[in-house]
């Protein structure tokens, strides 16, 4: 997509800052998608210069694509904020630290990779899979039996998040490829990837009869269009709760390491909002993105695949 | 420079912005318009308004009052530059008193999170414009905002009963808090549709009305839009006040079908009639529409309801969608007729694009007689702007001679100044009474000299 027509197609309506007005950290226009539209504008068509403000108010943005929800236009806000980061010269030092990370360890946190088992499936463990679950998952593959190869890696989409281009790695062939990370997913679409909530959606669990809240994550759901299978599995085990704003219109939880990294106390606003709704509503959050969960754990919450691992009864 | 070191004197720093991307972002709002200020402050309240005024009257630097940003005609673009106060900082709602039927709110109250807090009240405030989930009333009351509920409630002037308005030489409250006033000139109504030009405001009284018990909304195509018109005019005649009647042509039904995928019929015409009220009324009142149109249905369901006007919201932005290389921008965009000329009016507009090339959506509110057309043109394209502007001029001397006026709701600013009906003499006289140094949004309406095509925010 070529982001410069898509901007003048934008008519600057501001339609999109509908879900920011209770976003209390929008101090400015910049903090507002169509503010970041008309800077990718002035920056492409040159009428403002790159500077370091610049570089921040383009990446103060996670990509969740809520605000598309609110534009009448179908404007593809998330491509112009993205598109426009690929033109930038200069990286945030926090996104400079993962990028040399990866260039070095394959993992965004300088953190040794693995593999294990082996079989005609494969896990993939992302970065932040492993550092949150890696025995929860290995636990979990030991237990069903199943044929199943454990890959550690880093995918690396979180880094094209914040504009850097890579080659694209390859995958080795396999049935059927499993991921717990909607990052991953993404960037490995091609091999057809599925969610673990996919995977073992078909499967019994024990019931506790508590009330789990789901927080949709923006990238397994606005991107992947996984909805229901989470809630499958939730129902099976307690009692489904939703969220005031859920499925495309769910809120993003803050948790996207790489905005994270740069951004730690607007992404810790967000994570109270929801944590906040969920405790007024007396139920557990349910995460299904390990982005999610490694920004949400200091709350009442659990990631899906936990929740399989301890509540699995028969596969 | 003196006065800059002044007001960061007097401004906490985190609400004051001067760096080039800020700038620039701030410059725009939603018109075809773009300039930069050379500062932007975001005020927390009405003391920090006027020592600002008071500096920018002494060193004679242009002030201009931003909402959200949603102007259509270039109100809140500083085409002279100066200090851009962003008012969405001030959004506090003091009060609700449904006894004495008023509410008092800060000029960044959000129009939505008005009527959200009134609702629990069970009341409202009527004026609906088409951006009520993001405009502020400030931004409102500036330029004498409506929208679809105008027919049967009336625009933001009829509820403003008083104001607070930062002029050159000082704070001043004008009007009350009473329903009536015969007490002196009704200086809180010349500041609403001043669009920025004589002071800023920090407060506004804003009287209620009770929220109707029952809505139900219609959707009812034609194949001719004279037929269309013959449609609005015997609903208004038999009596029957909807609380909106809207139209959309062929060309707007396209580009909501296409952005949307909304599913409208696909008609020359199509009819949006809300009926609002007590539940016996409402009914009764679609009993008598049935008689005149057969085959007609209304709905009451929320969802559907909200769906039929999504479809009549999105109709401005969707346009941006029509055709590969065209977009939509804001040019003659709310001219208003008699409502009986309606039909006239979009066949005369459509003449009109044939003859210059160009496409035009047609659509609004027939019930009141304001329509929006909307320029789809390839905006990267000098002849096609050259072309625009020509078919504007020729549209509003349509308008002229059907007996209408340039703006019903949207404003003047600068994409209209040229069409503006209100006496310039007169306000160019008001104006420089009340300022004289001529720092408050300095350029606009009347004393817009240009070409409506300068200021271009498309590269």
């Amino acid at each position: 997509m070529e982001i410069y027509d898509e901007i003048l197609c934008c008519t600057a309506c501001g339609f999109c800052k509908k879900p920011y007005y209770s976003y209390r950290f929008a101090q400015k226009e910049s903090d507002f998608p169509k503010g970041k539209i008309m800077i990718a504008y002035g920056l492409i068509n040159g009428e403002i210069k790159e500077d370091m403000n610049l570089v921040r108010i383009l990446q103060d943005c996670s990509l969740c694509r809520r605000c598309e929800e609110d534009c009448p236009s179908n404007i593809k806000i998330a491509e112009i904020i993205n598109g426009a980061r690929y033109k930038l010269k200069n990286l945030l030092p926090e996104h400079k630290k993962i990028y040399e990370n990866f260039q070095k360890y394959d993992n965004i946190f300088g953190e040794e990779n693995f593999s294990y088992g082996d079989g005609k499936n494969a896990f993939f463990m992302g970065c932040l899979v492993k550092k949150e679950m890696k025995d929860v998952i290995i636990s979990l593959f030991d237990r069903i039996g199943e044929d199943i190869k454990i890959i550690s890696q880093c995918c690396g989409y979180p880094l094209r998040k914040i504009g850097i281009n890579f080659k694209k790695k390859k995958l080795e062939d396999y049935e059927k490829i499993i991921f717990s990370c909607p990052n991953g997913m993404i960037e490995f679409n091609e091999y057809k990837p599925i969610h673990i909530s996919q995977f073992f959606s078909n499967c019994s669990f024990k019931r506790d009869g508590k009330n789990y809240i789901y927080h949709d994550s923006a990238f397994l759901g606005r991107y992947l269009k996984i909805y229901e299978e989470p809630r499958e599995i939730i129902k099976k085990i307690g009692n489904l709760v939703e969220f005031k704003e859920n499925r495309k219109m769910a809120r993003w939880c803050g948790g996207e390491i790489e905005y994270k990294i740069a951004f730690p106390e607007k992404a810790d606003e967000l994570a109270k909002y929801l944590a906040k709704e969920a405790k007024e509503k007396n139920a557990t959050i349910v995460t299904s993105s390990p982005h999610c969960y490694s920004h949400l754990k200091d709350y009442d919450a659990i990631d899906l695949t936990q929740l399989i691992e301890e509540k699995l009864k028969n596969f | 420079m003196e006065w800059l070191n002044k007001i960061i004197n007097e401004i906490d720093g985190s609400r004051i912005f001067l760096k080039e991307s800020d700038l620039y972002a701030y410059g725009f709002d939603a018109s075809i318009h773009h300039a930069m200020p050379d500062i932007v402050i975001k005020p927390k309240n009405a003391e920090e308004v006027e020592k600002i005024v008071k500096i920018a009257n002494e060193y004679r630097i242009p002030v201009i009052a931003r909402g959200a940003g949603t102007a259509l005609c270039g109100q809140a673009v500083p085409v002279h530059g100066g200090i851009l106060l962003d008012m969405t900082g001030m959004n506090r709602i003091k009060e609700i008193n449904v006894n004495d039927l008023y509410c008092v709110v800060e000029p960044g109250v959000i129009y939505a999170s008005l009527n959200e807090e009134l609702a629990k009240y069970g009341f409202f405030f009527p004026p609906t414009p088409g951006s009520g989930d993001v405009c502020t009333i400030g931004g409102m009351i500036a330029v004498n905002a409506s929208g679809a509920r105008a027919i049967k409630y009336g625009a933001t002037r009829d509820y403003v009963l008083g104001l607070e308005v930062v002029f050159p030489y000082g704070r001043k409250r004008l009007g009350g808090t009473t329903l009536k006033n015969s007490s002196g000139y009704q200086l809180e109504r010349i500041i609403v549709g001043s669009e920025g030009t004589l002071g800023i405001i920090t407060e506004a009284t804003i009287r209620l009305a009770p929220l109707p018990e029952k809505r139900a909304v219609a959707l009812l195509p034609f194949n001719d839009v004279i037929d269309a018109g013959k449609c609005v005019s015997k609903i208004i005649s038999s009596g029957i006040l909807p609380s909106s009647l809207e139209i959309m042509d062929s060309i707007c039904i396209k580009a909501v079908n296409k952005a949307m995928k909304l599913e409208l019929p696909e008609a020359e015409a199509l009819l949006f009639i809300e009926l609002d009220g007590k539940e016996s009324e409402v009914k009764e009142e679609i009993e008598k529409i049935k008689k005149m149109f057969k085959g007609i249905e209304f709905t009451d369901d929320e969802k559907e309801m909200q769906k039929l006007w999504k479809g009549r919201k999105g109709i401005l932005p969707s346009l941006s969608r029509y055709g590969d290389d065209m977009v939509s921008v804001s040019l003659a965009d709310d001219m208003c007729v008699p409502i009986s000329k309606i039909p006239e009016a979009i066949n005369e507009f459509q003449k009109i694009a044939k003859k210059y090339g160009i496409i035009v959506g047609t659509y609004g509110h027939a019930g009141d007689g304001n329509l929006h057309t909307k320029f789809l043109l390839n905006p990267r394209d000098e002849k096609s702007w050259k072309n625009a502007e020509r078919a504007v001029d020729e549209i509003y001397k349509t308008v002229k001679k059907l007996g209408g006026l340039a703006s019903g709701e949207h404003g003047i600013g600068i994409t209209k100044a040229p069409w503006m009906d209100e006496d310039a003499e007169t306000m160019e006289k008001i104006k420089k009474a009340i300022d004289p140094n001529n720092i408050m949004n300095p350029g606009k309406m009347m004393q817009w000299k240009r070409s409506i095509i300068s200021h271009l925010r498309y590269k």
